[in-house]
C-alpha cells in the first residue's frame, strides 16, 4: 500500500477520534443519556449522528462523480435484511445499552487508556472472533 | 459508571453483534444510512431501539 494512502487512513482515524472526543461521544455516560429516552434524555448523539450522516452522504455524492478507479468507493447496493443482520444488530444493541460503548468510541478510549476500554476492547475482540469462528460472519 | 463485569459482558456482546450484523453505529449508522442503504437503516433502528430498551430496564433493575 502506498505511503500516501496510509497517511490518509491515519489522518481519517485521527479526525474520527477527535470528532468523537470533541462531541462528547467518547463518554459512555452521555451515550447512555441519549439511550435513556424515558429518563433524563440527552439528544446530543442524535445531532452528532445527523451531522456525520450529512457530511458522509454529501461527500459520497461528490466522490461518486469523480472518475478515479483508485478511489475504491464502497458499494451503494444494500445487502438483504436477513436473520444475521437482525439478530446481530439486536445483540449489539444489548451490549451498547449495557456498556455505553460502541466500537469506535471504545477504541478512542483505548487511546486515552481509560480503564473500562482496557477491559471492553479485548472482550469485544473475543466477541468478534467468536462470531467469525462459529457463524463465518462476513455479510 | 457501570460495574466492570457489566462492561466486560457488554464488550463481548458488542463484538459478537457487530460482527454478525455486519456493522456498528459508524458502519451502519453513519456510513450505511448516509448512503441510504436499506439494510443499514434497518440495523440502525434495531440496535437503537434495543439499546434504549436495555437502558430502560437496567435503570430500573440495577
Amino acid at each position: 500500500m502506498k505511503a500516501g494512502k496510509l497517511t490518509l487512513f491515519f489522518v481519517a482515524g485521527g479526525l474520527f477520534g477527535m470528532g468523537l472526543a470533541v462531541s462528547g461521544m467518547t463518554d459512555p455516560a452521555r451515550v447512555i443519556g441519549f439511550l435513556d429516552v424515558f429518563g433524563a434524555w440527552d439528544p446530543a448523539l442524535l445531532f452528532v449522528m445527523a451531522g456525520a450522516v450529512g457530511v458522509y452522504g454529501l461527500g459520497m455524492l461528490i466522490l461518486r462523480r469523480v472518475k478515479n478507479r483508485d478511489l475504491n468507493l464502497p458499494s451503494a447496493t444494500s445487502s438483504p435484511i436477513d436473520r444475521k443482520l437482525v439478530i446481530g444488530s439486536g445483540i449489539f444493541g444489548v451490549g451498547w445499552g449495557l456498556g455505553g460503548f460502541c466500537p469506535g468510541p471504545a477504541l478512542a478510549n483505548l487511546g486515552a487508556l481509560r480503564v473500562e476500554a482496557l477491559l471492553f476492547v479485548p472482550a469485544m475482540a473475543i466477541g468478534m472472533f467468536l462470531a467469525q469462528r462459529f457463524f463465518g460472519a462476513d455479510r | 459508571m457501570r460495574p466492570l463485569v457489566v462492561t466486560a459482558i457488554a464488550g463481548l456482546l458488542v463484538g459478537f453483534g457487530t460482527r454478525l450484523g455486519g456493522g456498528c453505529t459508524s458502519g451502519h449508522g453513519v456510513c450505511g444510512v448516509g448512503m441510504g442503504a436499506k439494510d443499514s437503516i434497518a440495523a440502525t433502528l434495531i440496535f437503537m431501539v434495543t439499546a434504549m430498551m436495555i437502558v430502560f430496564i437496567y435503570n430500573r433493575v440495577a
